[in-house]
């Protein structure tokens, strides 16, 4: 608990205006424009969208020049932002097996219809530093045209395996039921899957790539291939109601991933191949990966597995995931607590008169 | 989900986020102030039956996130709240978080509406009344909190029932139902810790 | 033409084309144009939250939000131009909305088919072939080699 303190307006806004000039830097150097953000750091752009939850590139590059490159900060940004906004209704789920695909890898089938889709990835380079980058105004090559094109083929990895039973489907329920909205509905324990999903889509890239490590490294029974990533671009359609019939309104970039793990079967199921899945805005293929990993984990439970692992706990895994709650607890201790900490120096100062009279009458 | 047809529909706010916040404030200070009169400014055309302050109010109170009562009469007004605020329509006054009653519509007997649990007394409904006269210092009294010592208030269609039943209702606040009532332009707060006598 | 649930399948078409449409293009169509109109509701921005089906084809979850500008109008000749169009541009959605009312005027529709959505088609057909292109430069066939032991 902390007591509210008075006083320090003038510092506090002379603090605001140095945190303006450190942002900033030397006015020498040209300012960064949002396009240029947007443009030349959309990883961070899409890590920012993704975890603000608001798929806007533009705002997402001002969360972060404001933020001055501090992702979490621009997350915040963008979150407090969205609560001014109202909520016009939801999309129609968007259809990623029709995703207009920029990559596409499966790490379980080479030759998957369609084939393998390297698309722009950091994966094959050497992660030497290129110098080349460091000076101004470098040409970017653009590699040849020099093979016939074939139409846009894509089906799913998951149909290949699903054939044969081998992998478990992943129908509609019953009714096609409407998911609680958690940013509507605070999440109460035990959670649907698809409450979770949403958590896991907002959460934390650093907080879960820890915790599908986890589960890698031998903290859940888990023996995971990525089945398949993707990442391109979907419409996303909307029902005006004064329409009745749903309309393009834009479109999304999004990074999809397929996790397969290996089931030893129960006594009602036979094994069979079991999924994780993970789905982001932008290009955040790290994040979509490790999302999965953790919602295959949280599914312990649900496939009678023994919940021994922290990755598999849902009341430790996503009331921690929110870097937006963590940080803001966690930053909160900078805040004036002297009224708590007098208290407690009383306190302290009690027990050890206490003790040094206990010593004192047993010498 | 539902079409809704627009060919009828009127024009709301022309300034949603100005005019709702306005609205809001004047909204706030009725409910601290209960027994006193404002004039709420408003641009929007309301539907048929609706004066302007019900009106200002139900455009700036009601999103998707809440269900309104209207009398089964008023489909016209329905779309227009569904269309320009996004609410969904409550079939029966006991399931709504809004309700609202016209001068000439039956009024549902107040214990009979939400009135929230003790865990979240917020989970009431809120009626809005559209009456065809307030005045202020004659009438019933009024005593409670934001009032000094004792207002009156005289609404016709407020009747010793109505009283009645609102005293009998005050012993479970902090559960109970808040009430607006509005007359044309007028607005005046009736909030479910304010004690009626008659 | 309508679909078998009775939508509107040509005006579905051009407010998904007109919601795509960069502001510029919009503008260079409308910003001359005399049509009167009122506002049933003003251009304002807000979110809609973005669903997708767990594993691709399972149960809805959401997402995350996307930010989508919507309006109507109303033309003096009673119809209705809708616009819900992704970001936060209001001229957009006027305009939008706009070129929606007038596309419902049947002696007008060719001309500003041709005018205004041939364009954006083309548009979206010439990005669409430059990814499919882009990802087509990185397709690749991988082989496996055996193993000297095996």
């Amino acid at each position: 608990m902390y007591v509210a303190v008075k006083g320090g307006e003038r510092a506090i806004a002379n603090s605001h205006l140095l945190v303006s000039e450190a942002r900033r830097g030397d006015p020498a150097i040209p300012e960064l424009t949002l396009a240029q953000i947007e443009k030349q750091l959309r990883l961070a752009v899409d890590r920012v969208m993704t975890e603000g939850s608001v798929y806007d590139r533009e705002l997402a590059a001002l969360a972060i020049k404001q933020a001055a490159g501090d992702a979490v900060e621009a997350i915040f940004l963008l979150r407090a932002y969205r609560a001014t906004l109202p909520r016009f209704g939801y999309t129609e789920p968007v259809d990623t097996l029709s995703m207009q695909l920029r990559r596409r890898i499966s790490a379980t089938f080479k030759d998957l219809p369609g084939g393998q889709v390297l698309g722009p990835t950091y994966d094959y380079t050497q992660r030497l530093l290129d110098f080349s980058l460091a000076a101004d105004g470098a040409a970017v090559a653009k590699p040849e045209i020099n093979t016939a094109m074939a139409e846009n083929e894509s089906s799913s990895v998951m149909a290949l395996l699903g054939h044969e039973e081998l992998i478990e489907p992943q129908p509609i329920s019953a009714g096609d039921p409407e998911p609680n909205d958690i940013t509507r509905t605070p999440l109460t324990f035990p959670t649907s899957r698809a409450e979770r999903l949403q958590n896991l889509a907002r959460g934390d890239e650093g907080y879960l790539l820890a915790m599908a490590y986890s589960t890698q490294r031998g903290y859940a029974n888990n023996h995971p291939f990525a089945g398949e990533i993707r990442f391109g671009t979907v419409e996303v359609e909307m029902i005006p109601e004064e329409l009745g019939f749903p309309i393009v309104v834009g479109e999304l970039e999004l990074t999809e991933c397929q996790m397969v793990n290996q089931f030893t079967g129960s006594k009602t199921k036979p094994p069979q191949f079991t999924r994780g899945y993970g789905v982001a805005f932008g290009h955040s293929e790290r994040k979509a990966m490790a999302m999965s990993l953790v919602d295959r984990a949280l599914r312990a439970e649900e496939l009678g597995e023994a919940v021994v692992a922290p990755a598999q706990m849902q009341e430790f895994v996503l009331s921690h995931a929110d870097n937006l709650e963590a940080s803001g607890f966690v930053q909160h201790l900078k805040l004036p607590h002297y009224v708590d900490f007098q208290s407690e120096l009383e306190l302290v100062r009690k027990m050890r008169q206490v003790q040094a009279d206990q010593v004192g009458a047993a010498s | 989900m539902s079409t809704i047809n627009i060919d009828h529909v009127d024009a709301g706010f022309s300034d949603t986020t100005q005019a709702s916040q306005q609205v809001f404030r004047l909204g706030l200070h009725v409910f601290a102030r209960p027994g006193t009169l404002v004039e709420v400014p408003s641009d929007a055309v309301a539907p048929k039956g609706i004066g302007a302050a019900a009106n200002a109010l139900l455009l700036a109170l009601l999103d998707q996130d809440v269900s309104l009562y209207l009398a089964p009469q008023r489909s016209a007004a329905a779309t227009y709240y569904r269309f320009h605020t996004g609410c969904t329509l409550a079939s029966i006054p006991s399931e709504a978080d809004f309700v609202f009653v016209g001068i000439e519509d039956e009024m549902p007997s107040v214990e009979t509406l939400k009135m929230g649990t003790e865990y979240a007394p917020d989970e009431s409904a809120t009626m809005v009344r559209e009456v065809s006269l307030i005045e202020v210092g004659v009438g019933m009294t009024l005593t409670g909190p934001g009032i000094q010592t004792e207002t009156r208030l005289m609404v016709p269609e407020l009747d010793t029932a109505f009283a009645q039943t609102r005293s009998e209702i005050a012993s479970l606040l902090p559960r109970g139902v808040d009430i607006f009532l509005t007359c044309a332009n007028q607005l005046c707060g009736l909030p479910r810790s304010t004690r009626i006598g008659v | 033409m309508y679909d078998s649930a009775g939508t509107d399948i040509a005006r579905r078409e051009w407010l998904g084309l007109l919601a795509q449409a960069p502001l510029d293009m919009l503008e260079a169509w409308g910003k001359d144009r005399q049509e009167e109109y009122v506002w049933l509701r003003r251009p304002e921005s807000g979110l809609a939250m973005v669903r997708a089906r767990i594993g691709a084809t399972g149960d809805r979850f959401n997402v995350g939000e996307m930010t989508v500008t919507r309006c109507t109008l109303r033309l003096a000749n009673g119809r209705h131009g809708v616009a819900y169009v992704q970001g936060r541009s209001t001229r957009h959605a006027e305009l939008a909305a706009l070129a929606d009312a007038l596309l419902q005027e049947p002696t007008i529709r060719e001309t500003l088919d041709r005018q205004l959505l041939q364009p954006l088609r083309a548009r979206i057909a010439a990005k669409r072939a430059a990814i499919h292109q882009d990802a087509h430069l990185t397709k690749v066939d991988f082989f496996t080699v055996s193993r000297g032991d095996e």
